[in-house]
């Protein structure tokens, strides 16, 4: 399967490629959705060739995407 | 029920095990080959009829035509850690914070970096992504601190416990903080790469530290790295989920396989937690320990969750069940 970030109007034009639950960053601003392989979405924002690629990346804690995806207290723990 | 198992056995009780009206005619051959009824063969071989001459009576001692196959374990469940979740609603033990419990479960892990994940998280709110973080009775992995910790949140207090994993080495087998629990760390794992853990809350003591136990492959963790003991408070836990933080469903999901989820209204101790880790060897917790047993979560074919007593609605939502 292949993960794709997308904003709202890309998602609204690619929302048929996934049946899975899409995940939405807290504020709504962008969203990642899961395809087939087969799936080839051009202009979205990344791309991810894994469920490991996709979360490297958004809970990399040397940014702070992290804040996009989960709460202080999931993330950290305290 | 199975027919008795030496002495005297009526043609009218043999029937009756069939399923057939007592008085239907019979002969022994015909009840031994299958003429009757099909014979079951979740019997073992001596304890049902083996259809052949000469027949005898002492074929049936012990045979239960009703008898069910022994459970065998044959698929898992697989998270993808980005939007994969099962919910449900619980109706177990929902007063988590004032009765004792705990939780058995089957664990691989597979994301690849360190990563915070939710294992086990219940909400007294059932709305998906309600954002209601007031009162959760969660299990998760903490990967800035490479912890697993459990939490009993009720009315925002925190009350839990947590066991770094590199500082419990010698039995998580995870030696290195800085790569933390990780499909390049696993860690003492079985030969499926499956570790198993155990989680038990004595809701009697006054401390985390006192009621909270973690057990890893049967053996607890010793080492404690924190504890809060923040006071417990009324709330109902009705709703479950697995692999996900019901609260945000788009963060924290578990990039992982699960299988043998359990639940028991007691205190699980270290013998019995040897037990159902079952040297390594997967198997339903009900086939291993029944005592104050409440519900066990399955996997089948199809993406299909079996339970064992009803008291969890789980269904899956993007995951998937694999065979072994």
């Amino acid at each position: 399967m292949k993960y794709y970030l997308l904003t709202p109007e890309q998602y609204n034009l690619h929302s048929h490629e996934t049946e899975q639950y899409v995940s939405w960053s807290f504020d709504g601003s962008k969203c990642i959705i899961e395809c087939e392989d087969s799936c080839d979405i051009q202009d979205a924002i990344m791309t991810f060739n894994s469920a490991n690629e996709c979360n490297e990346w958004r809970y990399d804690t040397a940014t702070e995407e992290w804040r996009n995806w989960i709460s202080e207290e999931d993330f950290l723990g305290e | 029920m199975a027919l008795q198992s030496s002495g005297q056995i009526k043609m009218s009780e043999i029937n009756t095990e069939f399923g057939v009206a007592p008085e239907r005619e019979i002969t022994l051959k015909s009840a031994s080959d299958g003429t009757i009824a099909a014979i079951n063969t979740a019997n073992a071989a001596a304890d049902r009829p083996d259809g052949t001459a000469p027949h005898a009576i002492s074929e049936f001692y012990s045979y239960n035509h009703s008898a069910q196959p022994p459970y065998t374990n044959t698929h898992y469940y697989t998270n993808d850690g980005v939007n994969d979740y099962i919910k449900g609603t619980w109706s177990g033990q929902t007063s988590l914070h004032n009765n004792d419990w705990s939780i058995s479960f089957w664990l691989r892990q597979n994301q690849s970096s360190k990563v915070s994940q939710q294992f086990v998280d219940w909400n007294s709110d059932s709305t998906l992504n309600s954002g209601s973080t007031t009162n959760r009775v969660m299990f998760n992995y903490n990967g800035s601190l490479n912890r697993i910790m459990l939490r009993i949140r009720t009315n925002s207090s925190n009350f839990d416990r947590q066991w770094a994993l590199h500082d419990n080495s010698s039995v998580t087998g995870i030696t290195s903080s800085a790569t933390g629990w990780t499909s390049g760390q696993r860690g003492n794992v079985n030969s499926d790469g499956f570790c198993h853990l155990v989680i038990t809350y004595d809701s009697s003591q006054s401390t985390g530290t006192n009621a909270l136990k973690a057990y890893w492959n049967g053996s607890e963790l010793t080492t404690q790295a924190a504890s809060n003991n923040g006071s417990r408070n009324s709330a109902t836990f009705a709703s479950l989920s697995l692999c996900a933080a019901q609260h945000s469903i788009s963060g924290g999901n578990a990039n992982i396989d699960i299988d043998e989820w359990a639940f028991y209204n007691d205190v699980l101790t270290s013998s019995e937690a040897s037990t159902l880790y079952n040297s390594g060897t997967i198997a339903s917790p009900h086939t291993l320990h029944t005592n104050n047993l409440s519900e066990v979560v399955q996997f089948a074919a199809s993406n299909s969750i079996n339970t064992y007593a009803s008291n969890y609605s789980g269904s899956i939502t993007g995951g998937s069940t694999n065979a072994y």
